[in-house]
Parts: C-alpha cells; structure tokens; sequence
C-alpha cells in the first residue's frame, strides 16, 4: 500500500476493494435508518402539562386568626409588596392562601409542593391581567424557567414530581414571605443582599457571581446589550451559513441532475 | 490502467481513524445530551434526556463526553504542532489559503454551467477544510463556554459576572450551529457529493482506490505519481 505519510516508500502490491465496502454501506444505512426511527418516536412524544399551577383552595380563615396562629410569617407578609397590596384591598395580591392551602396540613414541607414552588408565583407573576395592572414585567415567570435553575425545576415538576432538587426556585432567593420589589434594600435579592442569597447554595462565590443573572434570564436590548448582540449575531449567522450550504448542495443536485438528463458522462 | 485504478493507497493513518471515531462518538453524545437540555421543555427533549434516565444523568453524561472531547482536541493539537515542527516537507494540506476561495468560487461557476471544468484540488478539497475548520473554531468555542458553565462559581473569580449568561447564549447557540452545519455539510461531502454516493468510507478503512484520489483529489495524485516515478527511477526523495 502506497503510504502517504512516508511518501519515500514504495507503492504496495494492489489490493482490490472486497465485500467490506458493502458492509460499511449497510452500516451507514442502518445508522440513518435508526436516527430516522428515533426522531420520529421523539416528535411523537406527549406535551407537557400546563405550565401555572392552579390556585390553592380558598379558606374561611380572616387575616387576624392567620397572625394569631403564624405571627411570624404573618409579620413578614404584612410588610411585604403582597401583604401591603393585600391589607389594603387588592384582591390580586396574594393573602396567606394565595400560596399554600393551610401551613397546619404540612403541605409545605413535602417535596412536590418545592417544585411547584415557581408555577405558584408563576400564576400571578405570567398572568398578563395582574402584571400590567400592577406595572411588572409580564416575562417574570418565564425568563426563570429559561435560567439553569428554573429549566431544571420545570423539568422535574414535569416527570418526577418527588424529586428531591435542589436548585433554587423563587422562594429561595425572594424569601417567602418578606418579599420586596428588588429596588427595596430590604429585599433579599437588592444588589446589596443578592450574593448572600447565592452563597446559601454556592459555597465559595464572589460578587462577580450574583452579577451573572441566574434568577432571570433576559436578552432584550434593555437588559443587557451585550447578549442582545449576541444572540442577535447567531440569529442571523445560523441561517446564513446553513442557507449558503443548503445553496451550494442545491446547485450540486441540480446539476447533477441536468447532466444525467442530457446523457452527459461527466463523473 | 483499470487495475492500477483499483489500487488502494493509504489515505488516512490509524490514529487518524480512531480519532475521527473519538470524535464522531463525544461529538454526537455531546449533541444527544445537550441540544434536549436547550429545549428542554419539549416533548422529544423530555423523550431523549428519559432515555439516560433524565435531566441530571444527561448532564454527566455531556460533562463525560466533554472530557472526551477535550482530550482528543488537545492530542490533536500537540500532533499538528509537532508534525508541523519535525516532518519535512511540512504536512500544510490542510491550511487555507488564497487557492480554496478561488477553487469555491471556481466550483460554484462549474456547477452553475459557467464554466466547462471543474477546479482540481490536492489532497483537500475547499469542501474539507470548510468543513475542518468549522470543527476546530466550534471545538474551540464549545469547550471555553462549556468549561466556563461547567464551573461557574471559579470562572466569576477572574472573569466577570456577565460572561456567565454570555457563554450560555453562546454554547447554546453554537451548539445549534455545529449540528445544522454537521447534519448539511458532513453529510454532504462524506456521504452525498459527487463519487462519494453513498458513503466515503477511506476515513473508516484508512484506504481509497487510486482512481477515486484521480478523480477527487488529481493535484494530490499526480505529486504521488511524479514521487513515485523519481523513486522507481532511483531518483532522491524529492
Ligand atoms: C408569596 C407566596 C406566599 C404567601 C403569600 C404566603 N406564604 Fe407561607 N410559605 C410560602 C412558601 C413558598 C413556603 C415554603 C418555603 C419556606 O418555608 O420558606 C411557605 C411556608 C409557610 C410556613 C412554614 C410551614 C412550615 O412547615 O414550616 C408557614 C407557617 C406559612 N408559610 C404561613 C403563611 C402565612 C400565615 C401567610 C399569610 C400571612 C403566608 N404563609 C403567606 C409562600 C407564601
Ligand atoms: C395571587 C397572585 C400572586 C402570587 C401567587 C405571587 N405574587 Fe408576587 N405580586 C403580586 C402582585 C399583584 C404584585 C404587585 C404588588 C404591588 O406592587 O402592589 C406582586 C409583586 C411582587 C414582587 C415585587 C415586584 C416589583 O418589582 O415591585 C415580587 C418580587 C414578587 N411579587 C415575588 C413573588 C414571588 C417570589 C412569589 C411566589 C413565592 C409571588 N410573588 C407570588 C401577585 C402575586
Ligand atoms: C437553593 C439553592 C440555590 C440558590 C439560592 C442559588 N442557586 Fe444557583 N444553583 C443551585 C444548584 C443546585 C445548581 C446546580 C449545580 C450543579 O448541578 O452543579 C445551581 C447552578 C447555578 C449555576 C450554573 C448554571 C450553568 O449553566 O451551569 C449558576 C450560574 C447559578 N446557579 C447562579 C446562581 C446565582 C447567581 C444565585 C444567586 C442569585 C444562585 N445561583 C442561587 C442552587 C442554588
Ligand atoms: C436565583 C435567584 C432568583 C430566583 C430563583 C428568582 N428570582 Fe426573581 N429576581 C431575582 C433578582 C436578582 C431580581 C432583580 C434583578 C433581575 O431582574 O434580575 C429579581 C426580580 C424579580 C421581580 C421583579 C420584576 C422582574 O421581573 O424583574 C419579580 C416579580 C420576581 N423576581 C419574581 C420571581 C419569581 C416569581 C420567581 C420564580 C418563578 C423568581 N423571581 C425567581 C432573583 C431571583
Ligand atoms: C467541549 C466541551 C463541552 C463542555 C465542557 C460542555 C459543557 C456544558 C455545560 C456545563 C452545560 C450546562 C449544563 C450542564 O451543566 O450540564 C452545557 C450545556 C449544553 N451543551 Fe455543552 N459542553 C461541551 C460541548 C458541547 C457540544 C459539542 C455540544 C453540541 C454540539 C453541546 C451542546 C450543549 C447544549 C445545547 C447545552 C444546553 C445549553 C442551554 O441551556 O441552552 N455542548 N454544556
């Protein structure tokens, strides 16, 4: 065999092609027939279930037997934007049922009810009605679930609902009950507190760390131009280089095509 | 000339297979377990990442074949390196230059029936090296980003916060990149281009027949000719 990589050598005595290359074929065959098979098992696959949790049951129990029983949590929720909105009438804010049923029941503690966690605040927070009346943003909710956290979450809510995760939802980094808008320095995740409510789960992080925007994930122009540039490069790059390959195969088949059509013996 | 025609030459050297299986292994695990992770709110995503048994087995999973992948780009680095520095006259197929632009436009006008013949290539064709040097800049993108996402907590010590959700658009994105360009391209000029049909099996087998490297690669073929004739001759290595 003529060896190029010592081009000084020899040719070697002829070999001829044997069934071997017939195998490969059927390899190569049997390899897309199985990537055929397996994307479309995958287009079949079922959607997921509805991406908002219900709202828990209402309960017969006032404001005032909710602070006897809970004085703590009560307090908390009390000075917080829901509990202010709430005590003063806004029927869109949640009261101590807006989360959870009755705390009595332990429903808190179990493992589903984490995971539900961001679907809970999710049902007001992606609710178009309650977040333009109130001036949030209506993309709360979703630029979570695109963060590794919230896509994580979202994952185990759907398929095994008592996995045990650890990954933040939105309680561990906004508290549950002594909630602020993030521009109120009593807010948990204010610019001055967020590292602290990183470093409960990231050992070890600096501040560069809670700057990286893991509880909301947003590239709109008026978040960070930086990754708007960014995504906006690939969204453009992407189908100009694959057009112009798709272009280049085309005019290979077209042609191939015509000089087949004209008997031309040119390959 | 048909026996000569089916002669078979080396074209690819042993190590050069296995690492085309090394990377045609992580790279396509890499694929599997990544791209259902970015979407992982559809069905075929969920459908995918159960078959390793989920969300967290398919992340150790990428992280492996990751490692994988790394490895093999280094090996491939320190050989290139070194084959560049000690063998003479130096391995260059592969570097691009002013000739492949000229050869792709030139293929372009052939195709388009502007021009009568089509532009004849040495050992690598433009379509190679296209092909070639999307994988390093996409090795190289992947693993930066990927290795910054893999250690988030470290890379915010020396780097700021920012690049964080940057790597992850990113390696997201560029992800899609190299699968589109790997499904279009590769499977264009290893299994769909002129003469390959159905399949370039010389990366596998390491051989190809002297009339495939005629047809494809003529520049290629006829150096091998002249050097062999020299050497017949008796004539010096060069
Ligand atoms: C914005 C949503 C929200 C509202 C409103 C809310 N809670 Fe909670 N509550 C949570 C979450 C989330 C948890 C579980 C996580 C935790 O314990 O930090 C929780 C846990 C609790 C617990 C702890 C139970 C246990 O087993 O430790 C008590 C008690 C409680 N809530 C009482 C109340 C009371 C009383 C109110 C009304 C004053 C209220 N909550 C309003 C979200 C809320
Ligand atoms: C029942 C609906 C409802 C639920 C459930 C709910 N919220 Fe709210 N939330 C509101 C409303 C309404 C406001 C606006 C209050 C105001 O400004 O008057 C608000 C305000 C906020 C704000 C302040 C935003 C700002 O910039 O002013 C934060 C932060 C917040 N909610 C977090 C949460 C979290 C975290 C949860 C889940 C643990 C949650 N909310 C659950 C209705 C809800
Ligand atoms: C309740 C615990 C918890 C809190 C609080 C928390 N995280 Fe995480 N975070 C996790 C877990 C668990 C992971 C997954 C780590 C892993 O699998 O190695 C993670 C992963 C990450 C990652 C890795 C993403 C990737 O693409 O690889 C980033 C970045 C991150 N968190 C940022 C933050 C920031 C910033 C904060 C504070 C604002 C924060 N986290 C708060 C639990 C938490
Ligand atoms: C890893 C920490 C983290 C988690 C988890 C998180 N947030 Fe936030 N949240 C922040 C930070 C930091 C800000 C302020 C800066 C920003 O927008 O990123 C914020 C801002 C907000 C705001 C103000 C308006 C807005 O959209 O910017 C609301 C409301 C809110 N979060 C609700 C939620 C809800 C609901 C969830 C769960 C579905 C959640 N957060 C999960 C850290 C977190
Ligand atoms: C080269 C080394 C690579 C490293 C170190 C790496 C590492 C990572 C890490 C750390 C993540 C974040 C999720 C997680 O922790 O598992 C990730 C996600 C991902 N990886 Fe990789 N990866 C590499 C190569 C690749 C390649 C070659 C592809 C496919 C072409 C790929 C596709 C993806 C995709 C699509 C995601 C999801 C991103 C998202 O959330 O949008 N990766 N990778």
């Amino acid at each position: 065999m003529a060896n190029l990589h010592h081009p000084g050598k020899r040719w070697a005595p002829v070999m001829h092609l044997s069934k071997e290359g017939n195998d490969l074929k059927r390899v190569a065959c049997l390899c897309v027939c199985s990537l055929v098979l397996l994307i479309a098992l995958a287009a079949c696959a079922p959607p997921l279930p509805a991406a908002v949790a219900s709202a828990p049951p209402t309960s017969a129990v006032t404001a005032e037997q909710w602070a006897e029983r809970y004085p703590m949590e009560y307090a908390q929720w009390a000075a917080s934007v829901h509990g202010v909105a709430y005590l003063a009438g806004d029927m869109a804010a949640p009261g101590c049922t807006g989360c959870h049923g009755d705390p009595a029941g332990g429903e808190t503690r179990t493992v589903p009810f984490r995971l539900n966690i961001p679907a809970k605040c999710g049902r007001c927070h992606a609710d178009q009605q309650v977040t333009a009346k109130h001036g949030l943003p209506n993309d709360t909710y979703e630029s979570y679930l695109k963060t590794f956290h919230g896509a994580t979450v979202a994952y185990y809510r759907a398929t095994d609902p008592a996995a045990e995760r650890y990954e933040a939802v939105c309680s561990d980094c906004h508290a549950a009950h002594a909630i602020h808008a993030p521009s109120d320095a009593r807010s948990s995740v204010a610019p001055a507190n967020l590292l602290r409510a990183c470093v409960k789960c990231h050992q070890g992080a600096g501040p560069a760390f809670a700057t990286t925007a893991d509880g909301h994930f947003r590239t709109d122009r008026m978040a960070s131009p930086l990754l708007y540039v960014l995504e906006l490069v690939y969204r453009i790059g992407i189908p100009l280089i694959i057009g112009a390959m798709l272009l280049y195969i085309l005019l290979d088949i077209l042609h191939r095509v015509r000089s087949r059509a004209g008997g031309g013996n040119q390959s | 000339m048909s026996k000569q025609g089916n002669t078979v030459v080396l074209r690819f050297a042993a190590s050069q297979r296995i690492e085309h299986i090394l990377l045609m292994v992580s790279f396509s695990m890499l694929c599997l377990t990544g791209l259902p992770q970015r979407y992982s709110s559809a069905g075929w995503a969920h459908a995918i990442l159960g078959v390793f048994g989920g969300l967290q087995q398919a992340r150790t999973v990428h992280h492996f074949f990751a490692v994988v992948l790394i490895a093999e780009a280094l090996y491939h680095a320190v050989v290139v390196v070194c084959e560049l520095i000690l063998v003479r006259p130096r391995p260059t197929a592969m570097l691009p230059g002013v000739r492949d632009a000229r050869d792709g436009l030139a293929s372009v006008a052939f195709l388009l029936g502007l021009r009568t013949e089509k532009p004849r290539y040495d050992r690598y064709d433009f379509r190679q090296k296209v092909e070639y040097w999307s994988v390093i800049w996409g090795t190289v993108v992947m693993s930066i980003t990927g290795l910054i996402l893999l250690f988030p907590v470290y890379a915010t010590r020396f780097l700021p916060g920012v690049l964080l959700p940057a790597s992850k658009i990113v390696h997201s994105y560029e992800a899609v990149l190299a699968f589109l360009a790997i499904v279009t391209w590769h499977l264009y000029i290893a299994h769909f281009a002129e003469g390959v049909l159905p399949f370039d099996s010389s990366i596998f087998t390491g051989k190809t027949t002297l009339e495939r490297m005629k047809e494809q690669h003529p520049l290629e073929y006829e150096q091998l000719v002249a050097k062999s004739t020299a050497t017949e001759a008796g004539g010096a290595d060069r």
